[in-house]
């Protein structure tokens, strides 16, 4: 339901490491909030454990956690890590493609959906 | 080129350390001295929000050097810039932020009223005349 690039999976672990954290549950958190210049951004950050209601998914030897709500909106989507150096010589960052979102805002972060998720 | 060497503390674009550290990186990443780096910054039409900032590195930078470019030094850095995109960009900083997203060199400018997300893109309603 969710895929992760080689790229994005260097990219998270690097995270792992420069986070400090060095639980065995240890893992990336990833969800969706209301801002950005699109309406929904993103957010990424190492988590030492995953949060009550995350589902875990592991994704090339990855822990991702995601609340249900996030993955709701988010399935289908692979997370790329893009080289963006060509206009600024030194820019990466990380990329959602996201079959439910509508359009993305230039800093790959932010996003409005095709159609609103329906509730349960 | 303009004879103008400027590394006073007043520089008109300056840059800091960290983005030093990560332009040597580059260079050497790339077979290049990491000690003779020269950058230019220049500011195009584009981009979401009306303007879009470029950097170009060493032989690139130099390569088109015009006769009203100015020069300047900061931290060890040459850099280049031509006078209209000066004009843009007096009092930039440049600068490398790194987040859990992603991370680059973005340009700190004063002038800027709006950035796009992407942080190449800017708008601005001030421009130094000259």
């Amino acid at each position: 339901m969710l895929t992760l690039t080689e790229k994005a999976r260097d990219h998270l672990n690097h995270l792992l490491e420069k986070s400090g954290i060095t639980t065995p549950d240890r893992g990336i958190r990833i969800g969706i909030k209301a801002g950005g210049c699109s309406g929904f951004e993103y957010h990424v950050e190492p988590a030492a454990s995953q949060a009550k209601l995350d589902k875990i998914i592991v994704l090339l030897g990855v822990r991702i956690f995601i609340d249900p709500k996030s993955l709701s909106v988010m399935i289908g989507t692979e997370i790329d890590y893009v080289d963006y150096s060509e206009n600024l010589l030194i820019k990466h960052q990380l990329v959602f493609k996201n079959p439910q979102a509508e359009s993305s805002c230039g800093c790959g972060t932010s996003f409005q959906l095709k159609e609103q998720p329906k509730p349960k | 080129m303009s004879e103008e060497q400027n590394t006073g503390p007043d520089l008109p674009i300056t840059i800091t350390p960290l983005a030093v550290e990560k332009l040597k990186e580059h260079a050497k990443n790339d077979n290049k001295d990491p000690e003779n780096i020269v950058l230019r910054v220049f500011v195009q039409g584009g981009g979401c929000s009306g303007f879009q900032y470029g950097l170009m590195f060493n032989e690139d930078a130099g390569g088109e050097i015009g006769s009203g470019d100015k020069l300047f030094k900061s931290n060890g850095i040459k850099i280049i810039v031509d006078p209209i995109s000066l004009s843009y960009l007096t009092g930039a900083q440049i600068d490398f932020v790194e987040n859990a997203t992603g991370g680059g060199l973005t340009i700190k400018n004063p002038k800027a009223t709006s950035t796009c997300g992407c942080g190449q893109s800017f708008n601005t309603d001030s421009v130094d005349g000259g």
